[in-house]
């Protein structure tokens, strides 16, 4: 997949692994392995960007005699996802001419 | 390769980065390596399944880059006022040093001071029994007031005695720590600076 589509998938895939409960790094990774492989190396730096544009929010939890870091998803993060699936309708538009198989509101 | 070996390798290829962010990022993968060996498996194979350093270490730097988090270079012409300020510099980092030191050094000074006088009082005291036995036979007001007076000094000395052991114990514990912290600063300056 295109990097870039990727990362832009890969982030909602993220906020949606958050919306049931609060989680942490490794439990993501787990929780999207049988929908996309994802490194720890590239979910950290979307981690970071989902903070800084506050659609997440972090605190850390003492574990086992260690800090866990968990995240929670806020209500920018939640209309974030709402904002992908609007957009995704338009892109599925598109996908169906593309593929040259007429419209996508009749299937 | 285990955790610390990985977390240092990382923390190495990642002093492009500011100190902070380094940091947070060297404590997600700590966290990461962790959470995999609570699920069972040994370490060299929780680390082995993260990616290598240098591919890791890349995706970071590239995130930092983006986001403006990357130590900023010296330009030449600091690096030129760096060197011809050496003769400016350098004797005040010399007598930075040097005052620190000596503060370091007064300190024990005034510990062993006060160990010299808790020593100089109980000689004192001791002397007051002599004072007994001179002035027995001659005047036995003063013998007396001698040998209290020896009691008394004898008894301040070993009371000082106390806590000057107290101070030297204190001050001995916390200089590892106060030259850790030196020591530490010092990198970081160093850090900034190259």
């Amino acid at each position: 997949m295109d990097a870039q589509l990727k990362r832009g998938v890969l982030e909602i895939c993220v906020l949606a692994a958050m919306r049931e409960e609060d989680t942490y790094g490794y439990k993501i990774i787990k929780d999207l392995s049988p929908f996309m492989q994802v490194s720890e190396s590239t979910l950290y730096p979307i981690l970071k960007r989902l903070e800084q544009s506050g659609c997440v929010t972090e605190y850390s939890v003492e574990h086992n005699g260690r800090l866990r870091k968990y995240y929670r998803i806020t209500g920018a993060g939640h209309d974030k996802i709402k904002d992908f699936l609007n957009d995704w309708d338009s892109v599925m538009r598109a996908y169906y001419f593309i593929r040259g198989e007429g419209y996508y509101d009749e299937k | 390769m285990t955790k610390s070996e990985y977390l240092k390798k990382l923390k190495r290829a990642l002093r492009p980065i500011e100190r902070a962010e380094r940091e947070k990022s060297l404590a997600y993968f700590s966290e990461v390596i962790d959470d995999r060996i609570e699920e069972g498996i040994t370490e060299e194979a929780a680390v082995a399944e993260l990616e290598s350093v240098s591919a890791a270490a890349e995706r970071i730097i590239s995130e930092a880059k983006a986001q403006g988090q990357i130590k900023q270079k010296r330009s030449t012409w600091e690096i030129v006022l760096i060197v011809l300020g050496f003769p400016l510099w350098f004797p005040f980092l010399l007598a930075l040093a040097i005052i620190v030191l000596t503060v370091y050094g007064l300190v024990w000074i005034i510990i062993g001071a006060l160990f010299l006088i808790s020593a100089a009082l109980v000689v004192g005291g001791v002397s007051g029994i002599f004072a007994l036995m001179a002035f027995f036979t001659e005047n036995i007001n003063t013998a007396f007031a001698g040998f209290g007076a020896g009691l008394i000094c004898a008894g301040i000395g070993i009371a000082l005695f106390i806590p000057a052991l107290y101070f030297a114990r204190s001050y001995a514990r916390v200089t590892p720590t106060l030259w850790h912290k030196l020591c530490n600063q010092k990198e970081e300056r160093w850090n900034t600076i190259l």
